[in-house]
């Protein structure tokens, strides 16, 4: 089976972009522009909360954006959190007054406001863990309002451990559907994956989603933090297939694994081990995230780098300090050097995997992410073997940030209009 | 500020004063970064009418395109645009230029059309019915500041209509576009979107837009997706005067009317013929102008058992002036045309003889005899005729205009709740038109309450 479709519309030539192109993260044209720095990332994240169909509300995202100086870590906890707060409280209002939609989606909105004001903050701090908890209950508090509901889950794993996830219904008539397992990468946490994730989106088009978090992501490691990162992913996706295929809702020969950011690492490399996924979508392709992350970080990825990185490092940069307290936990390496970091993940590579991936591939790279993280991906992605789909979302599209996320719906049309055309004949 | 009358529901936390932004003490400001790359946005201190330039707008174009930005922006909220397909618009557009702006979404509105067409050939109905809900948002923005005259932009108009007809053919719930008779043979558009498949008689919302609505937008900003996840039928109508209205009866000259009870006589008598619509939770909602047009149906029209205005706008000659940067609360002179200043978008828009203006009957007048026109549009005196149930929404910014709707409601003796929306709360733009979910948690709610 083949399944190659051509991009949504034949490029007709794209735009220049507005700035000087970054690894990941960039200033293009279709982002806020209200910071310079990664807020206006952020931003745009906070965005997408209910602006995928659930009810959005981008004013109380620019109204909390304007108490906020760029680059300022603290006043951006402080103003999110203010936020998260009150739109909570309008949630327990609406859902002890009986207005069970609006409750949901203000739920939806609470849950990513507090996520966002939790973004940045470092170990040590205590609201990092209290903001996260407060993000979860929000989810799970929306997730008891949706029909079908949403199932939180825990799912077994290593050593009486257990990952959290949500599994999402496309039906409640219980018939084996098409599944997508969804998961993000180095800064997500399972609950968001609903709306950028695909998780709304697969429902809506008749397939579950199951929403998860492997070790060393946002909400394993809240959750348990001895679970970090490990380059072999399959052992993790062993675990969450397994729980998936234990559903009889689930149709075994329509099983996808889409991964996000640095997941664009984890989804190709299980998919080369664990068989029993169908289909995978690696949005964008990762197949070397040393290089990638130390460019993502502004430091030469070509260069030989010593000792003393740390050193090289503008931590002015709400992002390169996220990298070198939380992420850097979260791999473990708490303690250790940004040298060690970075020698820890060499490890993470697909080199020499490309024969070893035999089911259908799609690869959604975006302009905004920059040459570097293009390059690298489609060097990839040409060498592998089986059926494959490279679909490049430019500046004119409006999707063109990492991870398409001001663009949830072209994003998804892209996946899910590609999956449709891989499933069509793998009816159990 | 929420101010409940008699009716139970809760209202909404109050938020705590906005502090101005200023770094905290652990601050760290990025190198030469003094200032947001944004263009600057005043915490608005109510100094414009109706549009604006507050807290929670975007802040990419200083005039009038910033409202219609948001705008467009909001629909995110019920899956009619998407973020970067907005940003990316405006990256291209030259503030206060309509050409560049008709053009610039025109480039979108055809790109998204054809992923919609595309998707549709292939089966995938969800993602086309995605792409064609925003391509129906953009198309419309392509004829915004276009004149009702110009034949070009009936057929944008005819774009909008037909993507939004696409995508409700493929909407899971039952999608109905309907022709209400009206005098003299004259049809007015509308939706009507069923709550369920069942014939069951389901609360019903009647939405009615303003100055520059059509139908198919009301599904978006109207409350129409909202109704709907709510249980709620929603019927999207337009009146005389508004764009499809005219467009649909093009020798009826369908001019605006103040008597507005007239043409909701004709619009309840049709509800009320479907077996599927309770007469007794009949409610009408008005958005911008619709502020003026629902309270006065309602004081006569005894049919409609809850009506909404966001936001009630008492006198439209005033408002009007205001706009367009005039005083408001005195008496005009007959050369108008010398005191407006046509140099900014909104009142080369709000003034121009072939659109708004021309759409009231008085496209071949002058302006004074616009606002002639527009004196008789005034609520004053209808205070006490209105009996049913009345939910005022306004928003900070919104200014002078928000401020004439609560005078207005303060006179009320019907069953009444208000609520403004402060800027902090990010809705405080015109119809709330930047946080379309959080204006119509606050309406349905109420709704919900007073249906009980």
């Amino acid at each position: 089976m083949t399944a190659i479709l051509k991009p949504a519309l034949a490029p007709a030539g794209s735009a220049k972009p507005a700035a000087p192109i970054q690894a990941i993260f960039s200033n293009s044209p279709g982002m806020p522009r209200v910071f310079k720095s990664n807020f206006d990332y952020q931003v745009v994240r906070a965005m997408v909360a209910g602006a995928y169909g659930d009810g959005g509300a981008v004013g109380e995202i620019y109204s909390t954006a304007r108490r906020i100086v760029d680059g300022d870590l603290e006043g951006w906890t402080v103003a999110w959190r203010d936020t998260a707060e009150r739109v909570e409280a309008i949630a327990h209002n609406c859902l002890s007054g009986g207005h069970v939609v609006s409750a949901r989606e203000a739920f939806l909105r609470a849950c990513t406001y507090w996520k966002t004001g939790q973004f940045y903050l470092e170990s040590e701090d205590p609201r990092q863990l209290e903001m996260y908890h407060r993000h979860r209950s929000c989810f799970v508090q929306a997730a008891a309002l949706f029909d079908p509901q949403i199932e939180p889950v825990s799912i077994p794993y290593e050593n009486g451990k257990t990952l959290p996830g949500y599994f999402m219904r496309a039906s409640a008539d219980g018939k084996p559907r098409p599944t997508v397992m969804i998961i993000g990468g180095g800064d997500t946490t399972c609950e968001e994956l609903y709306y950028w994730g695909g998780g709304a989106a697969a429902v809506r088009r008749g397939y579950n989603a199951f929403l998860w978090d492997g070790p060393g992501q946002v909400g394993a490691y809240a959750l348990d933090s001895s679970l970090t990162y490990r380059p072999d992913w399959e052992v993790p996706t062993r675990y969450a297939v397994d729980y998936v295929l234990s559903r009889k809702d689930v149709d075994p020969e329509r099983l996808a694994l889409s991964g996000h950011s640095f997941g664009g690492y984890f989804a190709p490399r299980a998919a080369a081990y664990e068989k029993r996924i169908k289909a995978v979508i690696a949005n964008s392709l990762m197949p070397e995230c040393k290089p990638i992350l130390m460019a993502m970080v502004k430091l030469d990825p070509n260069a030989p780098y010593g000792k003393d990185l740390e050193s090289k490092l503008d931590l002015a940069e709400p992002l390169n300090r996220l990298f070198v307290t939380d992420f850097k936990d979260r791999c473990g390496m708490t303690g250790q050097s940004l040298a060690a970091l970075f020698d820890n993940l060499g490890g993470f590579s697909l080199a020499g995997l490309e024969e070893k991936i035999t089911c259908p591939l799609l690869y959604i790279v975006s302009e905004g992410e920059g040459p570097l993280v293009a390059s690298k991906g489609h060097e990839f992605y040409e060498k592998l073997i089986c059926p494959k789909t490279e679909h490049l979302v430019r500046f004119m599209d409006g999707g063109e940030i990492h991870c398409n996320l001001n663009n949830p719906s072209l994003k998804h049309q892209i996946e899910f209009d590609w999956l449709d055309d891989v499933f069509k004949n793998n009816k159990a | 500020m929420t101010i409940a009358t008699d009716v139970k529901t809760k209202p909404n936390p109050a938020p705590a004063p906005t502090p101005t932004p200023t770094p905290t003490p652990t601050s760290r400001r990025l190198a030469g970064d003094a200032a947001a790359a944004t263009a600057s946005v005043s915490t608005d201190k109510g100094t414009k009418v109706t549009f604006g330039a507050s807290a929670g707008m975007p802040g990419r174009f200083k005039g009038n395109f910033d409202y219609q930005f948001a705008r467009t922006m909001g629909n995110t909220s019920y899956d009619g645009a998407t973020l970067g397909e907005c940003y990316e618009t405006a990256s291209r557009v030259e503030d206060e230029n309509e050409e560049s702006y008709s053009d610039g979404w025109r480039v979108t509105a055809e790109r998204v059309e054809a992923i919609a067409r595309k998707s549709l050939a292939g089966g995938h109905l969800v993602s086309a019915r995605e792409a064609f809900l925003r391509a129906s948002s953009y198309w419309r923005e392509v004829g915004f500041f276009k004149m009702q005259i110009d034949p070009q932009t009936r057929l944008i108009w005819e774009r909008q209509r037909e993507c939004f007809r696409q995508a409700g053919q493929l909407m899971d719930l039952p999608f109905e576009a309907v022709s209400i008779p009206y005098e003299n043979g004259a049809l007015l558009n509308g939706y009507f979107l069923k709550a369920d498949a069942s014939d069951e008689p389901r609360p019903t919302l009647m939405s009615l837009g303003g100055g520059d609505t059509v139908a198919e937008e009301l599904y978006f900003l109207g409350g129409g997706a909202a109704a709907l996840r709510r249980g709620y039928n929603a019927l999207l109508f337009e009146i005389p005067g508004q764009r499809g209205a005219m467009y649909s009866n093009p020798d009826a000259e369908l001019f605006y009317r103040p008597d507005t009870e007239v043409p909701l006589k004709y619009v309840c008598d049709w509800a009320l013929g479907r077996a599927d619509v309770d007469p007794k939770r009949l409610a009408l909602v008005g958005w911008s102008m619709g502020g003026n047009f629902v309270p006065r149906a309602a004081a006569f029209e005894k049919r409609i058992k809850a009506c909404i205005a966001s936001t009630s706008t008492p006198s439209m000659q005033r408002t009007m002036l205001e706009m367009i940067g005039l005083p408001g609360d005195k008496p005009y002179s007959r050369d108008l045309e010398s005191k407006i200043d046509l140099s900014n978008v909104n009142n080369r828009f709000l003034s121009n003889k072939g659109d708004i203006r021309y759409r009231f009957g008085v496209g071949g007048g002058t302006m004074a005899d616009y606002m002639d026109a527009l004196g008789k549009y005034d609520l004053w005196g209808l205070e006490e005729k209105i009996t049913c149930p009345y939910f005022n929404i306004g928003g900070e910014g919104e200014g002078q205009l928000a401020v004439d709707g609560q005078k207005f409601y303060g006179k009320l003796t019907c069953l009444k709740a208000q609520h403004i929306i402060a800027t902090k709360e990010g809705g405080e733009a015109h119809c709330g038109i930047n946080s379309p979910s959080v204006e119509h948690q606050i309406i349905f709610d109420w709704l919900d309450d007073i249906f009980k």
